[in-house]
Order: C-alpha cells, then sequence, then structure tokens
C-alpha cells in the first residue's frame, strides 16, 4: 500500500490495541459448541417447565458455565467463545442444515449462486484445516474433532425441536402458499430461509441496565412477583416472566463473576507487575459490574460489555447494535473527567479496544446466509442526533468514538450519524476524517426525516423519539431500549419479480410458474402484472414469516432481552408476548428495485412503431446476443439517477405502491408491517439468477443496490443530478435507506474536501433525503487488492449498510465496488 | 464549451477545439466488431483493407454533417459517441437551477469553461442577465483570445475569470498555440482596469514553452504590473493524448515530458516574490 498514501493515518494509539487488532487479524474463524451443548443439557432436563422459564434456564444454565477467557492486553473482559474468532452454532434455531452440512451437502440449494469471500482469517482457516486437528466447516469455519461431536449430539437432540422444525412442521402442512415459498427459494424470488440467524435489529436499554444495575432490576422484578395478584391466566404468567427474567439476570451477574474469578487467578500468576495490577482491577470490576451502577468510565465500559456481550449470546443474532453510546455513556465520562480522574487517552484506548472486541464476534449460518451478509454482523453505533430538548447530541465522547474508529480500522461496529444541522463542527469534520480513511464509514442518516416517519408510525412524543432514535442493524431505524427486534422472513427479488411479469409468471431460469398473468404486450400490461407479482410475493412472504414467529415464540423467546426493553416487565410481557413499547418494527426487505424502474422507462420509451414487447422479450431471453442496436437504444433510454422525471416518476409510483403492500398485512404482532429497503449483498446473488433486463443489463449481472443509488454507470449527468433523483422520493414512508456514493480520496482532500461533503450531505438532507454513505477508495488501489489480497489484509470498503475487509468479499461483490461510478465534487 | 481560438500543442482537452459536435471513436474501447462499417449510411466508415487488424477509419468530415448517427447505435462496446451537443441557455438555466440547493451550502456556482467560452458571448451575456435574479456566482475560464469589445460590457458581472497565460515572448506563443500573444496581453490589461481582484492567472507551464525561470519572471512581472493577486501554475500533462487519435488528430507534443517538482517550486517562490499568492495544481 506504499503506493498510495492516504490523507489521514489510522495508527492503533497503543501498543496493547495493537497486539489485539493484530491478533485478531491474524486468526482463523472457529465453531464453538460449549455454549449450545450446556444449552442442549439443560434443554432435555426441563421438559414439561413453563416455555418462558425453561427457555431461561437453559440460557441461564449455559452462560454460567461458560470457560471465561481474556486475553494478553485487554483491559476489560468478556469473549462470545473460546476463540479469537468464534461462532457459536445455535441449534435451538435450526440444526438441519449443520447436519446437512457434515454430510458436505450443499447446506441450501442457492448455494451454487453465491459467493464468499476467500482471503484473510478465511484463508487462514483453510490451511489450518488441510494439518488435520481441525476440519472445516461451512466452507469458512474450522471445527475440533470433540466439538464437532458435540455439535452433531447438539444437532440431532434439537431435530423437531428447534424452531425452524417447529415452524416448518406448521406452515408447510397447513398454508396454502407453501408451495409457492418453496417455488420462491428455488427460483431465487426470495433469499433462504434464514431460521438460523433471525435475531437482532434492536438496541437494549443500556441506560437503564447501567443506571439500575442489573441488580436493581431483579429487585423490581421481586417486588412485581410479590405484589402480584392472580386473577387469571394472563396475570399468573406474567409471573413465570419475571421469574424467568431474574434467572437470567442472576446468571448473567455469575457469568462476570467467573470472569472476576479468572482475572484473580491470572492475576495471581502473573510476573508482569503492570499487568498484575490490570488483572486486579479487572477482577474487582467484575465482581461489582453489572450486578451493580458504574462508580467510574472503566466501570461503566465493563458493564456496557457485559450486558451488551449477554444479550448477543442469547440469541442467533445480526444487527443487534450498541446505539445511542455517546450519550448513554457519557454522564459516567463526564463524572471521571470533571474528577480528573481519566484522561482521553486511556478513553481512547478502550474504545479501540471495543472496536477489537466488537470485531471478534462470528456468527454461523446456512452457507448462502453467509455469502448474503458478507460475513458481516451489522452492530451499528449511532453518534450525534438531539436530546431531548432537541439540543445538539454529540460531545466531547462522540468525538473520541471517531478517534478511535480512525486509529483502529476494523469492521465492526459500524458507525453512522444522526444528522441534524445543530451537530458541532468539530464533530463533523472529524466524522468526514473517518470517512476519508475509505472505511465507508460513519454512514450519515437524516433525524428530521426519522422523527416524521416515528410520528406517522408510533405517534411516541417528538422528545422521546429523539432520545432514543437509534439504529439497529446497517441500516435500519429503531426506537433503542424500547422496541422489538426488526425480525423479518428475508428479501425479496424484484429483479426476478420483473422477469415472472414479464413471461406470464413463469421464471425462465428454472420453468417454474408462480401466478399466471398475462404476457404483456404493452407497457400498461406489464406495469400492471408487476403490481399482481410484488403484491402477491409480499403478501405470501410476510404470512409465511408469521408462521416462523408463532414457531420462534414457542422455543426461542428472548429473556434477557426482555428485560431490557421498556415496558416488558412493567407489562409482565416477554417481547415476543407484545411486551415492548414499539412492535411496528418488523420489516420487509427488498432489493433490485432500480433495475425495474430502468426496465419500466426503456419499455415505455421504445415500445412503438420501431420495437414490440416481443423482440424485447426475445433480446433479453438471448442476453442481448444480435441485438446491439436494440440494447444501445435502451442504455440510451432515460434512466434513474439523472434527474429525469420521465423514469424518476416511475420510480416514485413503484415505491409508493410497494409501501402500501406492504403495509396491507400485518405482522406477528398485530402491527402493520412497516417498509423498508435495503440490500445487503443481496444484489449480487439476485443477479446471478436473473436474466438479461431490457435496461441493458446482461443476464447473471448484480442487480443494483438498495434503494437510491443508480445502477453503476448508468448515472451520466454527475453526483448532483444523482441525489435530485434520489431526494423525490418521500423517505419519511419506509424505515431505512441506503445511498451509497463513491469518490476518489483526491476528490475530498484537506479542509476544503472535508467541508465540501459536509456540504452535499447537508443539501442531501434538506431535500429530505434518508441516508447517504460513501466509499473512498482508487478503484485502481481495489483491483490491485484483488490481485494481491496478501497486501491488502486491512482495507475495509463500504458494501450495502455495512463495511467488510474487501479480500474477504466474494469475487463478484468485489467486482461491483470497483464498477460503482466515481464521482468528483 | 466547444470552441477554441487558440490551438495549444499541449491542449488535454483537444475536444474543445473545434465549434461542432464531432465524432469520437474509443479505440481503447473498440473491438473491432465493424459494425459502424455497415451501418453508416454515408459511407464514411471503411476498414483498412491493407490492414485485417486494422481499427476502422471515419472520414470525420463527413461524420460532422450527419444526423443519422447510425454508427453510434451499431456498436456492440458504445466505443462510439458524439461529443458536444447543442442546448439553449433557457435550458441550461433549467439545469442550473435544479442545482441551486447545492450552491446555497457549498458556495459553488457555474464556471464557463472550454474551449474558449467568449467565442460565444452572446450566450454568455443572455445566461448572465436571466441567472442574475438568482445571485449565484458566475465566472469563466478563458485563453484571453478574444474580441474585448463584446466581453467588455459583461466584465464586472463576473464573480471571478481564470486567465490563461501562456508565454510573454510572442513569437514562442505563436509557435505553441497557432496565435501571437499581443490580443491576449492587451485584453487582460483592460480587464485588469476595470477589476484586478477577479482575475486568477493560470499558467500552464509547458516544457520549452515557458519552463524557465526567465519567462516565469516575465509573467509574474507582467500580473504585478497589472495589480493582479493570484496565480496558478499547472504543470504540462499528456492526459489528453489518447483524446486526440480518437478525434482522427496527431498529438503534437513530440516526447512525453515532465517537470521537475523542484523546478516547480523555484518558479512558486519566484511569483511570490513579486507579491503574488501562488499556487501548484
Amino acid at each position: 500500500m506504499d503506493t498510495f498514501k492516504k490523507e489521514i493515518t489510522s495508527v492503533p494509539s497503543t501498543e496493547k490495541v495493537e497486539l489485539m487488532r493484530s491478533r485478531y487479524l491474524n486468526e482463523p474463524l472457529y465453531i464453538d459448541s460449549e455454549y449450545i451443548k450446556y444449552y442442549t443439557e439443560a434443554h432435555a432436563k426441563t421438559d414439561g417447565r413453563n416455555p418462558l422459564e425453561r427457555r431461561a434456564e437453559c440460557h441461564s444454565y449455559a452462560i454460567e458455565r461458560l470457560t471465561p477467557v481474556i486475553r494478553d492486553g485487554e483491559l476489560f473482559a468478556g469473549s462470545k467463545t473460546r476463540y479469537v474468532r468464534g461462532a457459536i452454532p445455535y441449534c435451538n434455531y435450526a440444526s438441519r442444515y449443520i447436519l446437512r452440512e457434515f454430510k458436505n451437502e450443499e447446506a441450501e440449494a442457492q448455494d451454487a449462486f453465491t459467493d464468499i469471500g476467500k482471503g484473510g482469517g478465511i484463508a487462514k482457516s483453510k490451511e489450518i484445516a488441510e494439518k488435520g486437528d481441525y476440519e472445516f466447516f461451512c466452507r469458512k469455519y474450522l471445527i475440533s474433532k470433540e466439538d464437532k461431536h458435540i455439535l452433531k449430539e447438539s444437532a440431532e437432540y434439537f431435530l423437531g425441536k428447534s424452531m425452524q422444525d417447529v415452524g416448518d412442521a406448521l406452515w408447510k402442512s397447513v398454508f396454502e402458499q407453501a408451495d409457492y415459498i418453496d417455488k420462491g427459494w428455488q427460483a431465487g424470488l426470495y433469499t433462504a430461509p434464514h431460521d438460523p440467524a433471525p435475531e437482532g435489529r434492536y438496541v437494549l436499554d443500556f441506560e437503564t441496565a447501567l443506571n439500575q444495575g442489573l441488580n436493581g432490576i431483579i429487585e423490581r422484578l421481586r417486588n412485581k412477583i410479590k405484589d402480584a395478584e392472580v386473577t387469571d391466566y394472563q396475570s399468573a404468567e406474567k409471573i413465570y416472566f419475571w421469574r424467568a427474567g431474574i434467572r437470567t439476570l442472576e446468571a448473567t451477574i455469575k457469568w462476570a463473576e467467573n470472569y472476576g474469578n479468572k482475572a484473580a487467578e491470572l492475576a495471581a500468576a502473573e510476573k508482569n507487575p503492570k499487568r498484575k495490577k490490570e488483572l486486579e482491577e479487572i477482577a474487582e470490576r467484575c465482581h461489582y459490574v453489572p450486578a451493580n451502577k458504574p462508580r467510574n468510565f472503566k466501570d461503566a465500559m465493563q458493564a456496557f460489555w457485559f450486558v451488551y456481550l449477554a444479550g448477543h449470546i442469547e440469541g442467533a443474532q445480526l444487527g443487534y447494535s450498541p446505539g445511542r453510546f455517546d450519550r448513554y455513556m457519557y454522564p459516567f465520562y463526564k463524572m471521571d473527567k470533571d474528577a480528573g480522574t481519566i484522561k482521553d487517552s486511556e478513553v481512547l484506548e478502550l474504545l479501540e479496544m471495543l472496536r477489537v472486541k466488537m470485531t471478534e464476534i462470528e456468527y454461523v449460518a446456512s452457507f448462502s446466509w453467509a455469502g448474503l451478509g458478507s460475513g458481516n454482523l451489522f452492530q451499528n453505533m449511532i453518534l450525534g442526533g438531539l436530546d431531548e430538548k432537541g439540543h445538539r447530541g454529540d460531545n466531547e465522547l462522540s468525538v473520541l468514538v471517531l478517534q478511535s474508529a480512525i486509529n483502529c480500522q476494523t469492521t465492526q461496529p459500524t458507525l453512522s450519524i444522526w444528522y441534524d444541522d445543530s451537530l458541532s463542527e468539530e464533530f463533523l469534520l472529524k466524522a468526514a476524517d473517518c470517512v476519508k480513511t475509505g472505511c465507508g464509514f460513519p454512514a450519515w442518516f437524516n433525524l428530521k426525516v426519522f422523527i416524521q416517519h416515528e410520528l406517522q408510525k408510533s405517534g411516541l412524543p417528538v422528545s422521546t423519539i429523539r432520545k432514543y432514535a437509534a439504529m439497529g442493524g446497517c441500516t435500519e431505524p429503531t426506537m433503542e431500549g424500547m422496541s422489538y427486534g426488526i425480525v423479518q422472513a428475508g428479501f425479496i427479488n424484484h429483479g426476478k419479480l420483473f422477469e415472472l411479469a414479464m413471461n406470464g409468471g413463469k421464471d425462465p431460469r428454472t420453468g417454474l410458474v408462480f401466478d399466471e398473468t398475462k404476457i404483456p404486450e404493452t407497457y400498461e400490461e406489464l406495469y400492471d402484472a408487476y403490481l399482481i407479482h410484488m403484491r402477491n410475493s409480499i403478501r405470501n412472504w410476510q404470512r409465511y414469516w408469521n408462521f416462523v414467529m408463532s414457531a420462534h415464540r414457542q422455543t426461542c423467546n428472548l429473556i434477557f432481552s426482555s428485560m431490557l426493553v421498556k415496558d416488558c416487565i412493567e407489562r409482565g410481557l416477554s417481547l415476543d408476548d407484545g411486551g415492548a413499547i414499539c412492535n411496528g418494527t418488523p420489516t420487509t426487505l427488498s432489493s433490485g428495485m432500480v433495475n425495474v424502474v430502468n426496465s419500466m422507462a426503456v419499455v415505455k420509451k421504445l415500445l412503438g412503431a420501431d420495437t414490440s414487447m416481443d423482440e424485447i422479450r426475445e433480446a433479453i431471453n438471448k442476453d442481448w446476443e444480435g441485438f446491439d442496436v436494440l440494447r444501445n437504444k435502451a442504455l440510451d433510454a432515460p434512466k434513474w439517477g439523472n434527474n429525469d422525471d420521465f423514469a424518476d416518476d416511475i420510480y416514485e409510483d413503484l415505491f409508493d405502491t410497494y409501501c402500501t403492500y406492504v403495509s396491507e398485512q400485518k405482522n406477528y404482532l398485530g402491527e402493520p408491517y412497516d417498509p423498508s429497503m435495503l440490500a445487503i449483498s443481496t444484489h449480487a446473488p439476485f443477479g446471478k439468477v436473473c436474466g438479461a433486463t431490457p435496461d441493458g443489463r446482461h443476464s447473471g449481472e448484480t442487480l443494483c443496490d438498495g434503494v437510491t443509488s443508480p445502477f453503476p454507470g448508468t448515472d451520466t449527468n454527475g453526483p448532483l443530478a444523482v441525489l435530485l433523483s434520489a431526494g423525490k422520493i418521500d423517505h419519511s414512508k419506509i424505515r431505512g435507506g441506503l445511498h451509497n456514493m463513491k469518490f476518489h480520496p483526491s476528490a475530498l482532500k484537506g479542509i476544503q474536501g472535508s467541508k465540501k461533503l459536509l456540504s452535499l450531505i447537508k443539501t442531501y438532507f434538506e431535500t429530505l433525503g434518508f441516508q447517504i454513505q460513501f466509499n473512498v477508495v482508487d478503484s485502481e488501489m481495489l483491483k490491485e487488492a484483488q490481485m494481491h489480497p496478501e497486501n491488502y489484509r486491512d482495507l475495509i470498503v463500504r458494501v450495502a449498510g455495512f463495511s467488510a475487509f474487501f479480500v474477504e468479499l466474494g469475487k463478484s461483490m468485489q467486482d461491483e465496488i470497483i464498477r460503482r461510478t466515481e464521482h468528483y465534487i | 464549451m466547444k470552441g477554441c481560438p487558440l490551438k495549444c500543442r499541449w491542449c488535454s482537452n483537444p475536444e474543445g477545439q473545434n465549434l461542432h459536435p464531432e465524432l469520437m471513436h474509443i479505440k481503447t474501447i473498440c473491438k473491432k466488431h465493424y459494425k459502424c462499417i455497415s451501418a453508416c449510411p454515408y459511407n464514411a466508415a471503411t476498414a483498412d483493407a491493407s490492414n485485417e487488424n486494422s481499427f476502422p477509419v471515419f472520414e470525420y468530415a463527413k461524420c460532422r454533417e450527419c444526423e443519422t448517427r447510425e454508427c453510434i447505435i451499431s456498436c456492440p462496446e458504445r466505443a462510439l459517441r458524439f461529443t458536444g451537443k447543442y442546448i439553449s441557455s433557457s435550458d441550461l438555466i433549467k439545469r442550473v437551477k435544479a442545482n441551486i440547493p447545492f450552491y446555497r451550502n457549498s458556495g459553488g456556482g457555474v464556471t464557463f469553461s472550454g474551449g474558449e467560452p467568449f467565442l460565444q458571448i452572446d450566450f454568455i451575456k443572455e445566461f448572465i442577465k436571466d441567472i442574475a435574479p438568482l445571485g449565484i456566482t458566475v465566472g469563466v475560464e478563458t485563453c484571453g483570445m478574444f474580441d474585448m469589445k463584446k466581453v467588455r460590457e459583461i466584465a464586472d458581472s463576473l464573480d471571478f475569470i481564470y486567465y490563461d497565460l501562456k508565454c510573454m515572448d510572442s513569437d514562442i506563443h505563436k509557435k505553441a498555440t497557432g496565435s501571437p500573444n499581443e490580443t491576449i496581453l492587451n485584453n487582460l490589461k483592460e480587464l485588469a482596469a476595470i477589476n484586478p481582484e477577479i482575475i486568477i492567472i493560470s499558467v500552464p507551464v509547458v516544457p520549452d514553452v515557458n519552463d524557465s525561470d526567465a519567462q516565469i519572471k516575465n509573467i509574474a512581472a507582467f500580473c504585478k504590473e497589472n495589480k493582479i493577486k493570484e496565480l496558478r501554475l499547472l504543470p504540462y500533462h499528456s492526459f489528453g493524448e489518447d483524446k486526440y487519435s480518437f478525434l482522427g488528430r496527431k498529438y503534437l507534443m513530440e516526447e512525453k515530458l515532465n517537470i521537475p517538482p523542484e523546478d516547480l517550486n523555484r518558479f512558486m517562490h519566484i511569483v511570490e516574490d513579486f507579491g503574488i499568492s501562488c499556487k501548484i495544481e
């Protein structure tokens, strides 16, 4: 990387952080069966218990027994697994894919067209597996012989008992559209079932966890039980719930104490007096928090990490996030700073360590989902915003968090900014510096638009929305500490819907017939057919997921998390029973709308004297072979992203219709589904299963990502026109959004470059755009990284709602990132 | 804006030299399918019979008159395009208006560049008149070769002028650009007399044209005489070379030469010694 000099340098601020970061970078990925071993043991012993208490017992029994691991350099303790990069296989969620994997079968029919990374730690895994002590699992993890044996037993035990099996047993036999769902998976209309890792997209109430301590919450629960008056089954059920809660909180405290004991043990054996003292402090702290309210910032870091990690361990999480960290941690920072008991350099070191610790967490899902998520955990820390009174929310700690991300470049947590014009210049310029490192974050979110959305959706007071607006997962806003997770079925391939519309409901690749529609001859017929397929695919997908969620309630209800989501305790209801204040979060997501819009625009423009629908259909069925002239005409037709109403109007219409269709159905908790759009890495596998489209796209080519970014190469009027198009849709209707822009570092050079970037963001948000994120890299550098991944191990790029190590991405994702139009401002 | 009275040998935007739209054949993309040859209704595209692996050859004079553009639509690689198109002042205003929200926050505005924008002074006048009520900044980048009579009336409505000054020696200037420099120097004097504050001098530093201490000193002295306070040095590069062959022309710089950074720094100090702020871009 010597040939490419970055404007902002990224160096961990201390040797300890450097040690932790390089340890992470050189570590392979492992499967750790310890948690699921104990979980399975407890499950076998608790048959017949109340389901809430049984779930609590299984998790508690397991977490109390986990081996505490404290590694060199660490100043706060807590590891999800025994490995630096370890994943827990949650057989209680889904176990068949694990057994299939053992049989070396393709875990999902879709694996054939999913592409996962091969570089970095994944390459290291392969190397070790070849030596024989470990086997390769799910194509990127190592598993020891002993763990494999345990995992196999657990997976077999959960046959018929896992969430997936319980759900399948119901919907596959009674849901009248079960066949449609199954065909959807085969054709690539839907993403594979993601039962193995369905949780996430929410933020715990860290404010309460820290300020009351878990002991304080246990006390509240005890009082609830003491004061309870049982008059009916519902009031009796609450007692089970509160008791279950106490069990998980006490287990969490026990788990922390195990770390305390481990630290004391290490301290006793430690020769280096400095490290000895650190370990003694960790030991003392782990016995104090998270049970009690932190006495200082260091306590608060330890307490936060335990609470955060405990929630992560309880469920198979993706997009589980720390939320407004700079707000709930600030009082502890301020207290120490005022007392002169901590230096910013110490805080920075802890924040940098937190980045490494959060990046160490891995997850395992079926192979095709690992590809879709590019292995990312989507932990989102959001900074800035406003306080409840409407004053700017950024503070000194916010700037330090940004600095920690500049210094210690890791993929997790991804940073976001709740943008408001009142944010301080120092904070905004630091955020711009972070963007300029090329790591892809922070992503920028328009708070004003989310407030509008949330007022329409939940009707909560504006002061509450300001204070608790957070981000759960890559680009999905949520209300911190009071929302159900955004648990949803997965993604719908809009490119595929377009193919169905074009071909009368038949998928050209597989020959499967979905709902029969008239083979269109006119633009209007095409448009109408598209709407039918869009509506049906959404409705069926949502209904299918409601079946799965009913199985979730029976098998995997989150008890620990319920303790830290308002107002579960007061209502005496778990998350799955509607205990949260906001239950409207579950959403249906989608990908590839821009290709549909561009294709519609082409058809609308070209149909007439010269060109017939049959000709267009023939051209795309032949992947444009022999249709060069027609393809050029298609490429010259109006496209989304050029501030041209011809295409933009189609987008607006489809977008509004999409939102309407999504909200027509109710979710499992009885709230209308909330529309959302994002893509993670779906646009690559979804593109692979789609033939050519009338917008000029070739068969198999990656679809357009996210909500509003133009398809690569079709934005010919510059970045301002792109943003003017993107600003046209009503972002307040939708939860989430995604707009990628790529810049050469040269376009953002110096403080003037930063100011240009900030003015671009400000203006886009004045048009009520919702989200924007930037890749600041050089495409030459990316090509070089593709050729020589070994030299670019730490190169981070923005993919969709998240950043990833470039060399660990699949080839098709790498190509897509290189292709995204490079803009100069 | 297309069209320029000068023909600088080093020009990196040769597509800006002629006033009319013209065909560009992007040879780096062309895969020699020769579909353009059969598509052209005027037989302006031909293959070189003597060499099987040659690019199609275009009679650019014929292409200039063509309105069918069949070749462009026939090319599977999209290696052909027309550079330049006609746009009315009112259409341009429409596009600028759409971008105004961005200018409001960035302090940005409109810069006419080219080619030589003042060749189309009537267009600029009309544009300035219509855009004035919106209060955005308007500037021009000029080579200095224009009719001062027409430019004079709008000179004080411009917010800035980037003014090219290549060299003080008229003979060398003529050799390098095809024109002597008297008009350019006189125009600059006259503009500076109106308002020297809005003028920023651009000096493309080109080997054998002005890359000597003496040449730079002369330029700086002239600027100081005319109360000009800002100057930028633009070192020669050959990024435009490919485009010459895309347009069916020859690149006139004989060899690729670089301006050593130490020379540039010295030139910068020379300029600064005259009390003129100087940047290298």
